[in-house]
């Protein structure tokens, strides 16, 4: 029945909130929508007509295609591997979980370049495991393998931290309820606990796509960058920026910024129903 | 210092949650306003303390109108029904918060503060922090809290709703010791009638936004003004009536239950109040008859329920005798309320017309 | 916690986390700790040292503190604005504040240099006062606040709307005027978020990559942050100045997250259940 105010009573105290609001929204709107509204007028100004013909080149949609390829892999193999680390930090019990539990947060907190000389140096042709394959004749650095894990690891924390709270919440007395009703474990699954984190899991899964898409500087350190073969396209972005051809750039970052919009608005949604 | 509540009303929305309420209280008092949820009662004591804006009317602390002050300025002790306590600060500092705000030497603070935590018999317990207490524990810190700096008047809202039924039961009775051992004025909100006939010098009963009764518990008991009150506090029967000058009869039935009342005249549509202890039942044939349909052991005695000219009624048996059902007994009224239903109403509150002992 | 019999199920799905984790996380944490401290700790100390790299490695420190900084009074405000009151177009400001979480950054790079670069209004008025933003370092800080914006604010606007309101009305009835209940009890209460989310605002804004490499124009001793000097050594080969330099950071990150972790425990020291 309470609803949101301020106390006090009084026209100053009004006054100052107002002042906070404004100084709240002007701060959000210089930092982040200016810059997008430049974006969008650089690329219709600085000729719309040779940017597109720029990300049309067949290098240029192949790094798209790849970035999608790279997008897929990881919603797939994180999905999987976060409901799998979801339910083991959940309902079970051991020592070290605690250890467990820091080290999914690790992505989050390390450079991508980092991360990418971390994968260099144990799967490159020298490392511990990159040796192994190089034996027989398989890159994994320089090449998709390489980029797939990288991309792995930068959105590996997504799935799992959005479905861990769902099902803590959830709590276990629904499976057993299941259980106590005839219910395998993995009809219990796919009828009791899947549809209980639905919400979490698509958010996750948001969350995991638009951090695919974007992702950088493990993605550049890891593949070498060669065109047409290991670029993505947020290299590419960056090749054309570095190359001057600033329309090509431009026009390939308002194709990204958009898909992100959509991102964000499905993100919002989400929450909604979350 | 005593309070005055004058025509006060209070919207949210367009849902009106108090409707003109007036209600003095007496220095040194100790008033309960009891209603069921929704009542609008917790939002009355807000108003009194200043958390809330009333719509319309005013409130008078000591004969001062308080309408401009705000709740800080007002002096009043407000004990929370989740406690409110500060979780990162330890019993001792939550109950010297208010001497901490102003600038009072630190000894003396202590001083108070151990006052306090004796008076509330928590003791030992200055260095813990709420987590690490019971329920009633932390009620009893609350208390301490608002009384730190010597309120003029103490509000409670619902201050024990969160607790355990034992535990409630004796932390009420300890707070009308604390009440009369300090002489604060104090007005405490609750929806539970027996902690509020406990303990309270006066009830006030509160349904939908307005008084419906003022009282001792006693007088609310067994003078309940209208049917609200009378099926609010304590149980009741309702049976249908209609008064004929030959006297009282079950409504469409030759079944008389009591003699007329005085000075009354024949009236079609009443209805007869009547608790279930003021039932008696005789296992001879000597009153109304009437069937037992069901028996309820409650341990120090037992509830009956009884077909009664096509009503079930419930009665309280004291006697320890065996029953059974469907066994035919006879039942006499000790005591009823007879009300007037007012022929305009949707029927819910009734006029009160008379009460009959038999 | 009810004890129950392990199944042959739970093992598995306990061995594929382990793999998973293993396979991408700890295995690359321990081969780069074992390279970089493999020549020894001598080497490592020398790489950290060398002009260039310390130059990098100050910057970046410096500059990520003071973002962490900015956002903890901007994220804070933010937070309590965006749920304490109501104002036109509430809803779309916090949308907007997800966007960086969702723009690329090599994207947000562009749009900086777009909108603040010298072929623009605003850089070219700039210009003409002397100011540089894009190439120099205010043109860094912009992009770090930019990427780093929504940490504090995600991270203080749930316990804001968790916290009970009847705290500060029981302070409002004791006698405390408005600051008084912010300063002494709603900063409190904050205070482990508030931090938990600066640390994440700093590990990032040490690790950004994909902006600053587009917006800073990368000159040493000048604009070149930690990350970008880790590059740019492995591009000239200098294995071992990337190797030392990136266990830096991951050094630093390792602590930042203990640290986040330690911050969460504490803000749960004394929750009543």
């Amino acid at each position: 029945m309470k609803s949101p105010k301020s106390f006090g009573y009084g026209s100053k105290k009004k006054t100052a909130e107002t002042a906070l609001v404004t100084v709240v929204i002007v701060w959000v709107c210089m930092l982040i929508l200016m810059p997008l509204y430049g974006i969008v007028k650089e690329a219709c100004t600085s000729g719309l007509f040779s940017g597109l013909i720029s990300i049309t080149r067949p290098d240029a949609l192949h790094s798209f295609y790849l970035t999608l390829m790279l997008t897929v892999g990881a919603v797939v193999v994180n999905t999987f591997f976060g409901i799998v680390l979801a339910i083991v930090l959940v309902r079970q019990e051991f020592k070290g979980k605690l250890a467990l539990n820091g080290l999914i947060d690790l992505p989050f907190a390390v450079s991508p370049i980092v991360a990418g000389f971390m994968f260099i140096t144990l799967y490159g042709p020298y490392g511990w495991i990159g040796s192994l394959f190089e034996a027989h004749g398989v890159k994994i650095i320089y090449a998709f393998p390489g980029m797939m894990i990288a991309t792995l690891f930068v959105t590996f924390p997504f799935v799992v931290r959005e479905v861990v709270p769902v099902l803590r919440e959830y709590g276990v007395e629904q499976e057993e309820a299941a259980f106590v009703l005839g219910a395998t474990k993995w009809q219990t699954f796919w009828k009791v606990t899947l549809p209980s984190i639905k919400w979490g899991l698509v958010y996750g899964i948001t969350l995991t796509v638009a951090r695919s898409i974007g992702e950088f500087g493990a993605v550049m350190v890891v593949s070498g960058a060669i065109i047409n073969k290991t670029q993505t396209a947020t290299l590419f972005t960056h090749q054309q920026f570095t190359n001057f051809d600033y329309s090509g750039a431009f026009a390939a970052a308002v194709v990204l910024a958009s898909v992100s919009f959509i991102t964000l608005v499905i993100m919002q949604y989400i929450q909604k129903r979350k | 210092m005593s309070i005055n509540v004058h025509t006060i009303s209070k919207k949210f929305d367009a849902f009106l949650a108090v409707d003109n309420v007036s209600f003095d209280v007496e220095k040194g008092e100790l008033v309960s306003l009891l209603g069921p949820s929704g009542c609008g009662k917790s939002t009355i004591l807000r108003i009194i303390a200043g958390l809330e804006q009333p719509d319309t009317g005013s409130v008078f602390l000591n004969g001062r109108n308080v309408n401009s002050l705000s709740a800080r300025d007002r002096r009043v002790g407000f004990v929370f029904q989740h406690y409110a306590l500060f979780k990162h600060m330890t019993v001792g500092e939550n109950i010297g918060f208010a001497l901490s705000l102003l600038k009072i030497p630190k000894r003396q603070i202590a001083e108070r503060v151990a006052y306090l935590v004796d008076l509330v018999k928590l003791h030992g317990y200055e260095k813990h922090y709420p987590d690490q207490l019971s329920g009633g524990q932390r009620q009893r810190v609350a208390l301490a809290r608002s009384l730190a700096a010597e309120p003029g008047i103490l509000l409670l809202d619902e201050p024990f709703g969160a607790l355990d039924l034992k535990v409630r039961e004796s932390l009420a009775g300890w707070l009308r010791q604390m009440h009369d051992k300090l002489d604060v004025t104090s007005i405490f909100v609750t929806h539970d009638q027996n902690e509020a006939m406990d303990i309270s010098d006066k009830i006030i009963v509160i349904n939908k936004g307005h008084i419906e009764q003022t009282g001792t518990a006693r007088r609310v008991y067994e003078n309940p003004q209208n049917k609200f009150v009378a099926s609010f506090i304590g149980n009741i029967n309702s049976i249908d009536a209609t008064v004929r000058k030959d006297g009282i009869f079950v409504k469409g039935t030759d079944c008389r239950v009591g003699d007329s009342p005085a000075c009354r005249d024949a009236k079609e549509d009443t209805v007869l109040l009547v608790r279930p202890e003021d039932i008696v039942i005789n296992q001879n044939s000597s009153g109304l008859s009437a069937t037992i349909t069901s028996i309820r052991y409650k341990g120090s005695f037992m509830e009956l329920g009884l077909k009664f000219n096509g009503t079930i009624v419930k009665a309280i048996d004291f006697s320890k005798r065996e029953w059974h059902t469907d066994q035919k007994v006879s039942i006499n009224f000790k005591m009823f309320k007879l009300f007037e239903k007012p022929g305009t109403l949707n029927g819910e509150i009734y006029e009160n017309m008379d009460t009959i002992y038999n | 916690m009810r004890n129950k019999t392990i199944t042959s199920g739970d093992l598995l799905l306990r061995t594929l986390s382990l793999g998973y984790i293993s396979l991408l996380i700890i295995l690359p944490v321990c081969a780069l700790s074992y390279e970089a401290l493999q020549s020894g700790a001598g080497t490592v100390w020398h790489q950290i040292t060398l002009p260039q790299a310390i130059a990098s490695l100050r910057l970046t420190l410096i500059l990520a503190f003071i973002i962490a900084l900015i956002n903890i009074i901007t994220g804070t405000a933010t937070a309590w604005v965006l749920v304490r009151y109501d104002f036109p177009l509430k809803k779309v400001i916090n949308a907007i504040i997800d966007l960086p979480f969702a723009i690329p950054t090599v994207v947000t790079g562009i749009m900086l240099v777009a909108f603040y670069g010298p072929n623009s209004i605003i850089g070219g008025f700039l210009q003409k006062c002397d100011i540089e933003i894009i190439f120099n370092k205010p043109g860094i800080v912009l992009a770090l606040l930019f990427v780093t914006f929504p940490f504090v604010v995600r991270a203080v606007q749930p316990v804001l709307i968790e916290m009970e309101r009847d705290m500060e009305e029981a302070a409002q009835t004791l006698g405390a005027t408005a600051p008084q209940v912010f300063v002494r009890i709603i900063l409190p209460t904050l205070l482990p978020s508030i931090l938990t989310g600066g640390a994440l605002s700093l590990s990032r804004a040490l690790g950004e990559f994909g902006s600053v490499v587009i917006v800073a124009g990368n000159i040493p001793f000048k604009t070149l942050v930690a990350p970008v000097y880790i590059y740019g050594e492995m591009e000239s080969y200098n294995r071992a100045g990337a190797t030392s330099v990136s266990f830096v950071l991951l050094l630093i990150s390792f602590l930042i997250l203990i640290t986040i972790h330690c911050l969460q425990k504490w803000s749960r020291r004394h929750e009543i259940a």
